[in-house]
């Protein structure tokens, strides 16, 4: 009995080890290959930053616009995902079960399986059924990109906000209501503040997807070279899509040593997104909490 | 609804059934003002679901049915629970409910009732602040919280965190007050406290009370329906004739 328990605490032990050993040994791997590529040079080439940053003058041999691409996409996909997913989550969880809660179950379970180079596909497939039908000069773009990554991640803010919803005790629903809440007072004051904690992790979860998918802005919008995008509307370049690029035709070392570095902000950045994310959810629990 | 002048609550004929099982049948008996109604009952005998019928939130849960009527005394109008222009939120705010285990918010003590006067009554600032304070004084926490009043409300004793609850109830300045064993769950001095509070209450405050214990109902109540299996099966009150004996007499059944 006693030995039994000790292996199964050993085992247990050993794959909590797991995540963290693979995380330090990706981060050091990284840093290793990367770290001599980090500089001013790798965002900017030999654009002066500030011209670069405030100016807006064209970077030809950096990343800075491919972090912008990348941010400017994160932040239209969460945009797109988390109100949506907020509302649909609480429809899901909160409203009466009827047909249509099963078939949009459903729905919501389909699309969290969809591969991304299918939603590439469909984002593509929809611009060219514009072009035909309602808008001849619609092409690829961050709005595009953006949507269709919205929809990508869709379903983890649909689901964890279902989840954590589902999991609060009823006696909560039933305070609200009994002091006389309206049920969207109940749900805003009392319910979804509860629930920040799992909605939260939804949030990261789908800005960490968003930031580093690569096969559907390949197909909206991300190409090489871009620059910065003059408006919704325009090609960009994008981190993951230009780490792709330079591990499929890199020709020299230095070239691929800028692939790791890009990789290593890519990290840095999502890393900076969900530190944000959470930074928000602690000042609006205190807000909650404290009034 | 027809109902005497004087009724707080009148109850009429009232059955309730959850996905077709009876929970109340047939239950009839009036509520008057000025006098501190019980109701008592073996465990799954309908008492909280026939406290839950006064405010309507038995129809938070699923397959709730209700049949019969109730009608409540409302700013010297009388009011049907049921009817269809009833706004159940407008009357809940109204009927003040206190449930049997203590659910205080999991925020700060003095936001756990501010925060209902301003959803509820619209009620901000330092009004707000006034009926906080004097609710805390009515329930005895006033001292005991006034230097801790940012704290999260989860960090007071179960017995604190009741009379938190009754305060809660009592800042939205109800005309009726609902209690499901308000003291089943907390210590016994804050049971004495409570109990204090109820019969200083009473006497302005119409008062339908759960109660498990015979003791406290002893104390409190004027009246006593008692419930067994879904029906009154029997009633008591104070000014009857041989009264004492009469008390023991229904009671001994129960406890």
């Amino acid at each position: 009995m006693k030995t039994g328990y000790r292996l199964f605490s050993l085992f247990c032990w050993a794959c909590a080890l797991l995540p963290v050993a693979g995380v330090f040994g990706l981060v050091v791997f990284l840093l290793k290959q990367g770290w001599g590529g980090l500089g001013l040079e790798l965002f900017f080439g030999d654009t002066p930053p500030l011209d670069a940053i405030f100016r807006f003058a064209p970077v030809w041999d950096g990343i800075w616009p491919a972090c912008f691409g990348t941010l400017a996409v994160t932040g239209l996909a969460a945009l797109t995902a988390i109100p949506l997913g907020l509302f649909c989550g609480i429809y899901l969880n909160e409203f009466p079960r009827g047909r249509l809660s099963g078939i949009l179950d459903f729905c919501v379970n389909l699309l969290a399986g969809m591969p991304s180079i299918i939603m590439g596909l469909f984002g593509f497939a929809l611009i060219l059924f514009l072009r035909h039908t309602l808008v001849p000069d619609a092409g690829t773009g961050l709005l595009l990109s953006g949507f269709c990554m919205g929809l990508l991640v869709l379903p983890y803010m649909i689901k964890s906000t279902q989840a954590s919803l589902g999991g609060l005790p009823e006696d909560l629903r039933l305070m609200g209501t009994g002091l006389g809440f309206s049920k969207s007072q109940t749900i805003r004051h009392i319910l979804l503040p509860s629930a920040g904690r799992g909605i939260m992790s939804g949030v990261v979860l789908s800005i960490g997807r968003a930031a580093e998918d690569t096969a559907v802005i390949m197909l909206t919008g991300a190409v090489a070279n871009a620059g910065l995008p003059r408006g919704l509307f325009d090609n960009y370049e994008a981190l993951p899509f230009f780490i792709y690029t330079v591990a499929a035709e890199y020709q020299s070392p230095e070239e691929l040593q800028h692939g790791f570095g890009a990789a290593l902000v890519l990290l840095t950045m999502t890393m900076g997104l969900f530190l944000a994310a959470h930074g928000l959810h602690h000042a609006m629990e205190k807000r909650w909490k404290r009034g | 609804m027809e109902t005497g002048m004087n009724t707080v609550i009148s109850i009429r004929d009232l059955t309730v059934s959850f996905k077709d099982k009876k929970a109340l049948s047939d239950v009839n008996f009036d509520v008057m003002p000025n006098e501190l109604t019980v109701l008592v009952g073996r465990s799954g005998s309908g008492k909280s679901t026939l406290l839950r019928a006064v405010n309507r939130l038995n129809e938070c849960f699923e397959g709730c049915e209700t049949s019969g009527g109730i009608s409540v005394r409302l700013g010297g109008e009388t009011l049907d629970v049921y009817a269809s222009e009833t706004d159940p939120e407008r009357l809940r705010s109204r009927v003040g409910m206190v449930f049997q285990a203590p659910n205080v918010l999991p925020i700060s003590i003095e936001r756990n009732l501010l925060l209902p006067q301003k959803l509820v009554r619209g009620i901000g600032g330092a009004r707000a602040r006034e009926v906080m304070e004097r609710v805390l004084e009515d329930v005895g926490l006033l001292d005991e919280v006034k230097d801790r009043l940012k704290q999260p409300a989860g960090t007071l004793s179960g017995g604190q965190q009741q009379r938190l609850c009754l305060a809660r109830t009592m800042a939205l300045e109800p005309e009726i007050l609902l209690l499901d064993e308000p003291t089943a769950s907390v210590d016994y001095k804050s049971v004495e406290h409570i109990e204090q509070l109820l019969l200083r209450l009473a006497p302005t405050l119409p008062m339908l009370v759960v109660s498990h214990s015979l003791d406290q109902t002893r104390t409190l109540a004027d009246r006593v329906i008692l419930m067994r299996e879904g029906r009154v099966a029997g009633t008591w009150s104070r000014t009857d004739h041989d009264a004492e004996t009469a008390f023991d007499e229904l009671l001994s059944t129960t406890f």
